[in-house]
């Protein structure tokens, strides 16, 4: 998992709980306290499924409060780091589109191609029609919870509103289903793609 | 830390990712940007020059994939097109333009007897081996194919093999041209066509191509020759009789018996289904010693074919020749064409009256002569030297003058009176029947034009001119005759277009077409030389004709004839019930004319009444039959 995804988890909880909270989730989590996460390397994943179980434990919060929580400061963090992500994309659903090739440029920085295709291989996106975007999730984290308070997040950036759901489709296979509510931007010839 | 302590840190970041950089000088794509920096800032610049990094490693493989794939697919063309090359027999040659360098394909070298050269040669190695009549011909394609003229390269020329003969070739090429449209390649392949061209496919003797050449060359080289075309007129008759095995087994022993009969450096080549041909080299310069040899080989030849040929299931046939013999020396500063057509004429001679006929000083009078006629009729056609003569043509009873036949006459300054026997089939051998039969229908209805509105005026008569099937049967025959009448605003009935049976022969249907809408046109259709064809007076009826010429073999002396007579009368009887009109043609007595108004009215041509005449003594004898007329008024038919 790459580093920057921790890095936001262990920012959130100095926010919430000062060092305590942190030194508390680090120890609960049997992860060395002076550890630092770099946004271009690769921490295992057990490592990060180790630390969000610790913090719900610490904190006492559901794994979906604190994933809602996450995927506020999670995309509050990216706005600042990759303004040009949120730029280019006109509405939510472009941006979730995207999303799948960001995680590729995310896993660029990983030095062995195993590395590489680990975090590409875990999304793909495909646009069924306008506001209708299905998701394909493979990943043995299993942070389905997580994608879906994102992509909630995501649509309320911009201002958008959207259904998510969510099918198990074999191990550590998932199918999201997006749907944008009308109007959400749609041209003339889109409906009439739509409809034929 | 401070604003300047991370200004310095990312600095060094960013150095240390230009270093990491230049190693893309080498088009060396295959790193990992790494940055010794807790700055996010420099991660994120490392971790996107990374992106970028794998994005072009990505594109240049798909790149090389796709080169490998276009290699292979030129690899499995090229083999493909070496397979097709090497199983098409056919020499490959490519000129490029650049450095004016042609290269051959091993197989090219072949064909001409070479071996494959090592290096690359120029165009003049392959102009230099091309026959000299031939190579302005290739050079003028090639040029036109260069300058654009032409899409494609196609020549045939003959080129020297390395055993010192020539072989005949077809080049087949096309041209590459740059982004300006300036050709920077041409290629192509040269295909082996000697024996498709010089051989007789059926017997594997020389054919007339071949015949031609070596005239040609025995004449370039200053040699004496001579020439004998022997024809076998049986042959046609026995196709007829025989099967197609036995034919080409007798076709096969007489060439056997020719090649076997002549001297063996004599060429032997077959030119047409029953004709073939001896081409014998003198090797004396003295024409008489020549002379002595073709006599020689010439009756050598005829004996031989005294001796029949054994034909399965038919018995012994011997076989009837006809020998046409010339001598280089009987004709001079001529080509290959006039050698063979000298001894074509020899040979029409010969086949007349049988056995040899040399070619001498009389046939070259009779040759000069046709060339002359032939020459006068196109002329003639041109300028009014062809013109119409109009013979008259009268009721048979009242006499009364009712038409005329136009007949074609050639005035010839300086060659003495030409008749139509003569240049008729001048005419015809020459394809000028059309332009004549053309020039001679234009001026028949010019005349009729200024007759009906100039002595006869009021008069009902008619021209009848004679139509040649070849004329008849030229698309658009309908219409121009059409367009000539309305031309000259002349009224369909004072023309008659006489057409012979030979017409129907072969092309009943196109034939019967033309003469409907010529009908339907107003223009009546005469027989010409009724009796003397092929048709029954059955099958007259299916002709769209409205006149009959009864022929004059049925008019000569037919009050002496019983036969002739009763003939006569059948005709006119069936041509009433057909309601046809009849004249009668060569009458040129007062008996044949008594005897001819005992069976029935009819028209009269004849010299009884009168020849052909020229426009201007024409003129009186029609004005003398329009008194009579005004004298004696007899009930008539017409
Ligand atoms: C600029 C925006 C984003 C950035 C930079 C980003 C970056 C990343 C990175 C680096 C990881 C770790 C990947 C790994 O090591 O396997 C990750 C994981 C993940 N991201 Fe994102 N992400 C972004 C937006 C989103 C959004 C919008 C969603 C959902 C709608 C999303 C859903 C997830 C999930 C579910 C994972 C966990 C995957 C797994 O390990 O199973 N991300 N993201």
């Amino acid at each position: 998992m790459i580093g920057i995804i921790q890095k936001v988890l262990i920012d959130l909880l100095h926010d919430t709980g000062g060092d305590e909270l942190v030194a508390n989730v680090l120890s609960e989590a049997g992860v060395p306290v002076d550890v630092t996460y770099r946004i271009d390397q690769n921490y295992s994943d057990d490592e990060f499924n180790r630390l969000l179980s610790a913090s719900a434990v610490i904190t006492g919060l559901s794994v979906g409060e604190l994933s809602a929580l996450y995927a506020k400061a999670f995309l509050d963090r990216a706005k600042v780091l990759f303004p040009r992500f949120f730029e280019m994309s006109s509405s939510s659903e472009e941006f979730l589109m995207r999303q799948a090739t960001i995680h590729a440029v995310m896993a660029s920085g990983l030095k062995t191609q195993d590395e590489r295709k680990a975090v590409t291989d875990k999304f793909s996106a495909e646009r069924i029609r306008p506001g209708f975007v299905r998701v394909t999730y493979r990943s043995a984290n299993k942070l389905k919870d997580l994608y879906i308070a994102l992509a909630h997040e995501v649509a309320a950036i911009y201002d958008e509103k959207i259904q998510v759901q969510c099918d198990e489709t074999g191990e550590n296979e998932y199918c999201f289903e997006l749907k944008w509510q009308a109007p959400f931007g749609l041209k003339p010839s889109d409906h009439l793609a739509d409809a034929s | 830390m401070s604003y300047a302590g991370q200004d310095n840190e990312l600095q060094s970041v960013i150095a240390s990712i230009a270093d990491q950089l230049c190693d893309t000088v080498d088009n060396r794509f295959d790193m990992h940007v790494t940055v010794d920096s807790d700055d996010v800032q420099g991660q994120k610049l490392s971790l996107l020059v990374n992106f970028l990094l794998e994005n072009v490693r990505r594109n240049m493989s798909q790149l090389e994939h796709l080169n490998n794939q276009l290699e292979d697919k030129v690899n499995e063309r090229t083999e493909l097109l070496d397979l097709v090359i090497s199983g098409s027999d056919d020499g490959v040659w490519i000129w490029f333009f650049n450095d004016n360098r042609v290269e051959f394909s091993a197989k090219w070298h072949s064909m001409l007897g070479e071996a494959p050269a090592n290096t690359p040669q120029d165009l003049n190695h392959w102009l230099q081996r091309v026959h000299p009549r031939d190579r302005a011909d290739l050079q003028a394609a090639i040029k036109a194919l260069l300058q654009g003229r032409e899409n494609n390269l196609t020549a045939e020329y003959r080129i020297l093999h390395a055993s010192g003969g020539y072989r005949w070739m077809l080049c087949r090429g096309a041209c590459q041209r740059n982004a300006q449209g300036e050709p920077t390649l041409l290629a192509g392949t040269q295909t082996d066509i000697t024996n498709m061209r010089l051989v007789d496919s059926r017997s594997g003797l020389p054919n007339e191509h071949y015949l031609r050449e070596r005239i040609e060359d025995a004449m370039d080289k200053d040699r004496g020759f001579y020439l004998l075309l022997i024809a076998f007129n049986q042959l046609d008759s026995l196709s007829d009789s025989l099967d197609h095995t036995s034919i080409s087994r007798l076709q096969d022993d007489v060439a056997r018996r020719i090649v076997t009969t002549v001297d063996v450096s004599s060429v032997v080549a077959k030119i047409s289904g029953n004709t073939y041909a001896v081409l014998g080299h003198s090797d004396a310069s003295s024409g008489d010693l020549s002379l002595n040899k073709m006599r020689e080989e010439s009756s050598a030849i005829l004996q031989s074919f005294e001796v029949p040929f054994r034909i399965k299931s038919h018995g012994d046939h011997v076989m009837n020749i006809a020998i046409g013999a010339l001598e280089s020396s009987e004709m001079n500063n001529v080509g290959a064409e006039e050698i063979i057509n000298g001894a074509w004429s020899a040979l029409r001679h010969s086949k007349k009256h049988g056995g040899i006929c040399f070619y001498d000083q009389q046939h070259r009078d009779v040759s000069a002569r046709r060339v002359l006629i032939e020459q006068k009729i196109r002329t003639g056609i041109r300028d009014g030297g062809v013109r119409p003569w109009f013979q008259p043509i009268f009721s048979g009873r009242t006499e009364h003058l009712i038409g005329f036949e136009a007949l074609a006459r050639m005035d010839c300054p300086g060659v003495g009176e030409v008749s139509p026997a003569e240049f008729i089939p001048v005419a015809e051998q020459s394809g000028l029947m059309n332009a004549l039969g053309e020039c001679i229908l234009e001026q028949s209805i010019q005349m009729a034009k200024q007759l009906c509105e100039g002595i006869l005026v009021g008069e009902a008569f008619y021209i009848g001119v004679n139509v040649s099937a070849v004329q008849l049967l030229n698309n658009g025959f309908v219409e121009r005759v059409i367009e000539l009448l309305r031309r000259h605003q002349l009224d369909a009935k004072y023309l008659r277009l006489e057409v012979t049976e030979s017409v129907f022969v072969g092309n009943l249907d196109k034939a019967r077409s033309v003469l409907c809408g010529l009908r339907k046109a107003g223009i009546k259709i005469a027989l010409d030389d009724f009796g003397t064809g092929y048709s029954s007076l059955s099958y007259l009826r299916h002709l769209p004709i409205d006149v009959l010429k009864i022929d004059r073999s049925f008019i000569t002396d037919l009050e002496q004839q019983d036969s002739k007579a009763a003939i006569v009368k059948t005709i006119v009887s069936l041509a009433a019930l057909l309601e046809l009109d009849v004249v009668a043609e060569g009458v040129e007595s007062k008996d044949e004319l008594t005897a001819l108004n005992a069976i029935s009215a009819m028209s009269i041509q004849g010299f009884y009444f009168s020849r052909a005449l020229p426009e201007k003594t024409l003129m009186p004898l029609i004005e003398q039959n329009l008194k009579r007329r005004r004298v004696v008024t007899l009930p008539a038919r017409y």
